[in-house]
């Protein structure tokens, strides 16, 4: 392209796509952990597009919300005929479609990923913002707040020693939602006491020698032949977890963090109550 | 070697025909989407409704994938035939030897612990360093006319080590979504760059072919040895230092924006040899041509695929390039024998 074309380019590319308005009329996510945000937060008939993800209900939260919208696989040339007037992805997802939308004068807001439960609350209020629907926002972090408020334990009992584990042997540690769950429901997190961080590695063999008085699972497709499914498989652990409390939450329910995670929070509660979980 | 019954086909001839069908490959590649619904809206049409966006969709979008296509698929090509003739190895390729895994891990360094800031300009420079260390470590292990298998396993052992190390910067890395970002620079993508990464890559990937293009004629003395090429006034050292530092320079640049793209350097050379004959200096510019057109009819199959997320570049060219470095290696065995 010649160098004027190039600049041509440029104009048309800022012209295209105008400013953001009070409330957008073209809304697009590329990202799952955006779209539990958007499609509950936005209009329906603004929302042009969501993930290939939030429809499966295995990944998403949303799946029933997001059925009848069309989905992307966030590629540029799928984005931008829809004429976005606002975009939505994750701070650390497709950085090259995100860079180059951008260069093309497109309105992309990159979410942050909330390592506290104040994270999500101000993910939720901008998201809110950004459709044009403060009300809804709150009222979401309202149900949110008492969803969580319910779940919590009583003060003053005890404080067992719990992990989180998942396929391939990751637990969380560090300051991350995982943590924050398990203080909120009264529960010590053994990999952070281990110094271990978010996504840190633990062995079936440190866990068993650890003996956390409950194994919290994310389980994700584990019906899905993988390696890194095959270590919650594991003989001695299967037997560590049979005779100790242990409970399997759906990975979509934590997986990202917005609010669903009070789902996570409810069943883990459930378990500690003693009530049989769902 | 040379001298063999089949009689070349015109030199020029063949040059002319790759540069038409890499015209039209050029074309094809603006013309198709990127699958998913977009892949339905014909870049005609869409320029009678809506030609802004048309123009931006093939200019600021098709036309970057295409060029980077374009530009590691001759660096791919190129290196492999030059290092095919500085070893004298038939299965050097700058994926194989494990060129590519140290340019990648280079540029993740550079990339992920934003060395220099985060304008990207500087990784390129580190996709060269680690691709030259690679070259290095390969000359100091197998050198010149080892035989295949030393080269193949100084290769196994480069790209393990790379591979190992890119996985341990990438699990260092601050972000901590880097880890799952391994399969990107293992296989490769062009999607979605824009011309920012053109600009990026192309002047070192530029200075890095003309080096390896200049050796067309030492590396054709050298295939009688090196005495006769010292008498005819080529200094092998100097040879060597250019078609490791053209290799380094444009493997470099180019896996830093595209990660590793996998045997478009050995398939290249050795489908042309037949045609051109044995001599390295009318290998190298077909293989520039043959790789750039092997690599973007690859992109075009990925962008093809009718479902799912896009499927990573150097998946498609491993489909066609492991069956044929098997069977080269069970020739070069059957010779040997």
């Amino acid at each position: 392209m010649t160098p004027r074309g190039y600049i041509f380019g440029f104009v048309l590319a800022a012209s295209l796509c105008p400013p953001a308005l009070a409330t957008p009329e073209r809304v697009v996510s590329i990202n799952l952990c955006a779209d539990e945000l958007v499609i509950p937060l936005g209009d329906r008939n603004t929302i042009k597009s969501v993930s290939y993800l939030s429809a499966d209900p295995e990944e998403s939260p949303v799946a029933d919300e997001a059925k009848d919208l069309p989905v992307n696989y966030a590629r540029a040339e799928e984005i931008l005929p829809l004429k976005p007037d606002i975009v939505f992805a994750n701070r650390f997802s497709a950085a090259y479609t995100v860079n180059l939308l951008r260069r093309l004068g497109v309105n992309v807001i990159e979410l942050p990923n909330p390592t506290d439960f104040d994270g999500i609350r101000a993910n939720v209020r901008r998201v809110a913002e950004l459709l044009g629907h403060p009300e809804r926002g709150e009222a979401m972090i309202r149900d949110f707040n008492a969803a969580l408020a319910e779940a919590k334990m009583p003060e003053g009992a005890a404080r067992p020693l719990a992990v989180v584990y998942r396929a391939g042997g990751y637990t969380d540690g560090g300051t991350g939602l995982s943590s924050e769950i398990l203080a909120h429901l009264g529960l010590r997190n053994m990999s952070e006491e281990r110094g271990l961080k978010q996504w840190d590695h633990l062995s079936v063999e440190q866990l068993l020698l650890d003996q956390p008085d409950i194994v919290v699972v994310s389980a994700y497709r584990q019906e899905a032949p993988s390696e890194e499914a095959a270590v919650l498989e594991h003989p001695a652990l299967r037997t560590y977890l049979a005779t100790h409390r242990s409970i399997a939450i759906p990975a979509k329910y934590w997986g990202c963090g917005t609010p669903a995670i009070a789902e996570a929070a409810k069943r883990l509660s459930a378990l500690l109550r003693g009530n049989k979980p769902q | 070697m040379t001298g063999q019954a089949r009689q070349p086909l015109s030199y020029w001839g063949l040059i002319g025909g790759f540069v038409l069908l890499l015209a039209l490959a050029a074309i094809a590649s603006l013309m198709i989407g990127t699958g998913g619904e977009a892949n339905q809206i014909s870049i005609f049409s869409l320029f009678e409704s809506d030609p802004k966006l048309a123009h931006i969709i093939l200019f600021e979008v098709r036309l970057p994938r295409t060029l980077l296509g374009l530009i590691v698929g001759a660096t791919l090509g190129l290196s492999g035939a030059a290092l095919q003739g500085l070893l004298r190895n038939p299965l050097a390729e700058p994926g194989l030897v494990g060129t590519s895994s140290g340019a990648a891990l280079g540029a993740v360094i550079v990339f992920y612990f934003s060395i220099g800031g985060v304008s990207g300009f500087l990784v390129p420079f580190g996709g060269m360093a680690g691709a030259l260390l690679a070259l290095f470590v390969l000359y100091a292990l197998a050198g010149r006319d080892s035989n295949i298998m030393t080269l193949i396993l100084a290769g196994v052992a480069i790209n393990s080590f790379a591979g190992a190390m890119t996985s341990l910067a990438l699990n260092l890395a601050p972000s901590p979504f880097a880890a799952l970002e391994i399969v990107f620079w293992m296989l490769g993508s062009l999607a979605d760059r824009s011309m920012e990464h053109v600009q990026i890559a192309l002047p070192l990937t530029l200075a890095g072919w003309a080096l390896l293009l200049s050796t067309g004629r030492p590396l054709d003395a050298l295939t009688l040895g090196e005495d006769t090429a010292a008498s005819l006034g080529y200094n092998r050292a100097w040879v060597r230092a250019r078609v490791i530092g053209g290799t380094g320079l444009a493997v470099g640049a180019a896996v830093s924006v595209t990660g590793v793209i996998g045997f478009v350097g050995l398939v290249v050379p050795h489908l042309l040899r037949p045609l051109v004959g044995h001599r390295p200096s009318r290998l190298l510019l077909p293989s520039a041509l043959a790789g750039a057109l092997l690599t973007l009819v690859a992109d075009m199959a990925v962008r093809l695929m009718p479902f799912g997320p896009e499927l990573k570049l150097g998946v498609v060219t491993s489909i066609i390039g492991a069956p044929f470095f098997l069977y080269l290696l069970l020739r070069s065995r059957r010779a040997q024998l």
